[in-house]
């Protein structure tokens, strides 16, 4: 019987000690920025977010708007076309890696780009949510830039939430009621 | 060796942590790449577990169980035709 107990009390402390490593861990480096790249996104509000914000910093961004893009290689413009290649991922959680939103390849002479895009974020995204990490990569004449931001849809939560939260509670029961004693046992 | 039900624990405790990261993320509290979004189902399945071999709930088996019965008196001695000679002599 003792060592039973002992063997539970190991075991919740061992799971109680991984959360608290992985809650109180020092957040990732903060903006993560590969090349010699500048940029800027501004959004109606306004809000902007430039290449230097830390990753740490969730910046809420409406889920339909007109952006204001700048964009700079700082690098020499080719004199003849040159092949470039790049995108947008959002990170998932480990070990799922990335989801790439929109991708670009081409041949260009610019070194750099400006300009608006309209979006409208679908329905079915949630609103309201902890930040996504968006990565913006761009690869041309042997230079990598690779751009990371935090961000989130402005909003509240939807049913999704509620939904997520009542199946919580359902198994967290089902959880708590494998510890009740088997009969015979 | 476990007292409760450990694939309930084991199932129930893997989607209590999945619905609990979801959640979290859902209500802002978390970023969509956090780490917990996997760990937690982790801790789920080592929580159910823990409470089948833990099992503090419902009545002890062997707590409720009635008392074994006493063991029968022993036998009283044997009279034999010896031990009654002597009444009758007197």
């Amino acid at each position: 019987m003792k060592r039973r107990r002992r063997y539970a009390a190991f075991t919740l402390l061992a799971s109680v000690t991984m959360l608290s490593v992985a809650l109180f861990a020092s957040p990732v480096s903060a903006e993560v920025i590969e090349g010699p790249c500048t940029g800027s996104a501004t959004f109606s509000g306004p809000i902007t977010v430039t290449e230097s914000q830390p990753l740490d910093v969730t910046t809420i961004v409406p889920a339909e708007d007109t952006v204001q893009y700048v964009g700079n290689m700082n690098i020499d413009p080719p004199s003849d076309l040159v092949p470039f290649a790049g995108g947008i991922d959002v990170a998932l959680p480990p070990p799922f890696g990335g989801w790439t939103v929109v991708s670009w390849t081409g041949d260009t002479v610019e070194v750099s780009d400006s300009g608006s895009y309209a979006y409208a974020v679908p329905s079915w995204v949630p609103r309201g949510t902890g930040g996504l990490k968006v990565t913006a990569t761009h690869t041309q004449q042997g230079t990598t830039c690779i751009v990371a931001v935090t961000m989130a849809l402005d909003g509240s939560p939807g049913a999704g939430a509620f939904i997520g939260a009542t199946a919580a509670v359902l198994f967290g029961v089902g959880t708590l009621s494998a510890g009740i004693k088997k009969k015979g046992a | 060796m476990m007292k409760g039900r450990p694939v309930l624990g084991a199932v129930s405790g893997f989607f209590f942590g999945a619905f609990a990261g979801i959640s979290l993320f859902l209500w802002g509290v978390i970023d969509l790449h956090s780490v917990l979004l996997w760990i937690l189902p982790l801790a789920g399945i080592v929580l159910g577990l823990v409470m089948a071999a833990w099992a503090p709930f419902g009545s002890d088996p062997d707590a409720g169980a009635p008392a074994a019965p006493a063991p029968p008196p022993p036998p009283p001695p044997e009279v034999t035709s010896e031990d009654t000679g002597s009444d009758d002599a007197g």
